[in-house]
């Protein structure tokens, strides 16, 4: 094994060198500060979830079984940090981001390219934030995050074609919804 | 409903996973009319995803994981001998045996066993003290040789630098110093070698990525290219592509820039 691979630091960091876990963690803490943005819209929760996933890693770092790749372990950790705070707080603190279209309309001149883009942006984000939790995350571990069907798989605890589907089933979803937004949008 | 042996085929479509084997049965079935779903629209939303933003962690985050650490790290020593003592404690607790006798015979065990190690402590001890005192000659030899005018003598001492078990402060300053003033690249090449024995300490990382900005040899630009990508350090990008605005740059290491950069990012 490489000694600089993920799996060896984190077994330096179980024989209690902890400086091993600073490497590990400037590897991972934008990938998974980004993972719970993209789920909560909020810097500061996201900010303490990724500080809450390197707390568990040192606290249960005995635990660590060197059993497969480690991107889908800590992301494994990071996913239940996720669920274990939303059931103690209330979902409604989730940021709710309206579209502004005024905003976006400018002064009600054809839209250019650049504010075209801009607006099918905000809207496939809105159509992202009407999706499931479980459906969400499984597209952000997919689309964002770069993980295999499979690895997914073993991150969710699900099979890998229930990822397949959630994945296409979702990306209908977004479908819908942009089409649904978009009317309202207008109408 | 879609059959969800089609949906197999439209996700593996989707994350340009799909062998030809696929998409020949994926275009027969979309000829046949059996799969009516705008997959091209399906995959154009999935990479449009992609341009979403998401701002960056302030630094604060970091500060707080590097806290974090440190008093872990000055909780561990206790806990290992708590945990050790508890043990004894447990193995030895006098549960049945009366008190007075329980001390006794645990007094001349002491004793006994006292004198029978006594020997062995006095050659640990030795031991300790000597491996002690040879990092600390190391130490001083590598700091006397640095400064000697001789090229091969300095390289000599950057290569002792890597015998040291943990660097101090003294030590990691030193060739990080080296490593930005030393007139000969080869004793420069060495000691970012040096330094890379040492990565676990954020000091010595912190000064390699400063130490980007400030080469001129293409030799040295390359190496710490390198280095950065060993470790993985995503913060040395801003100092890679502050190197890349260079006009003069080596078109090699140009190239390896931006290489290293897309690796990080």
């Amino acid at each position: 094994m490489n000694s600089t691979s993920d799996n060896a630091l984190m077994l330096k960091v179980k024989e209690g060198d902890l400086d091993k876990l600073g490497l590990l963690f400037e590897r991972y803490n934008k990938r998974l500060y980004h993972f719970f943005y993209r789920l909560t819209h909020r810097r500061d929760l996201s900010e303490d979830l990724v500080q809450g996933v390197f707390e568990r890693i040192l606290k249960y770092r005995n635990t660590y079984t060197n059993s497969g790749s480690f991107a889908t372990w800590i992301f494994q950790i990071a996913r239940n940090l996720q669920a274990d705070h939303y059931s103690q707080n209330s979902p409604c603190e989730q940021a709710d981001r309206d579209i502004e279209w005024e905003k976006l309309e400018g002064d009600n001149i054809i839209f250019e390219k650049e504010q075209q883009q801009e607006q099918e942006l905000e809207l496939l984000q809105q159509a992202i934030n009407q999706l499931s939790d479980t459906k969400k995350e499984t597209l952000i571990l997919s689309r964002f995050e770069g993980f295999r069907y499979k690895e997914i798989a073993e991150i969710m605890g699900c099979s890998e074609s229930a990822v397949k589907v959630r994945i296409f089933r979702a990306l209908q979803e977004l479908e819908v919804q942009m089409k649904e937004l978009k009317r309202n949008g207008y109408d | 409903m879609i059959n969800e042996q089609y949906i197999e085929l439209i996700t593996a479509y989707i994350d340009d996973s799909i062998t030809s084997e696929q998409r020949v049965r994926l275009n027969d079935l979309i000829d046949k009319g059996e799969i009516d779903i705008d997959i091209k629209q399906m995959e154009a939303t999935y990479k449009k995803m992609g341009q979403l933003p998401a701002p960056e962690p302030s630094d604060q985050m970091r500060e707080a994981f590097y806290d974090m650490i440190g008093n872990e790290k000055e909780q561990q020593v206790p806990q290992k001998s708590n945990t050790w003592i508890n043990r004894i404690e447990e193995l030895f607790a006098p549960k049945k045996v009366p008190r007075m006798a329980f001390f006794t015979v645990i007094f001349l065990v002491g004793m006994f066993t006292g004198n029978l190690l006594t020997p062995f402590q006095d050659y640990q001890q030795q031991m300790d003290q000597l491996s002690g005192e040879v990092s600390k000659m190391r130490q001083v030899m590598m700091m006397s040789l640095l400064d000697n005018q001789s090229s091969s003598e300095r390289l000599k001492a950057v290569n002792i630098s890597t015998d040291i078990q943990t660097a101090d402060k003294r030590v990691v300053t030193a060739l990080l110093k080296t490593l930005n003033n030393d007139s000969n690249v080869n004793v420069r090449l060495a000691s970012i070698q040096a330094l890379l024995h040492h990565a676990e300490n954020p000091r010595v990382r912190r000064g390699l990525i400063r130490s980007i900005s400030r080469q001129t040899s293409p030799q040295i630009q390359v190496a710490l290219a390198d280095a950065m990508l060993a470790l993985q350090e995503t913060q040395s990008v801003d100092e890679l592509q502050k190197l890349l605005q260079q006009n003069e740059l080596d078109s090699t290491v140009r190239d390896k820039l931006k290489n290293t950069i897309a690796a990080l990012s």
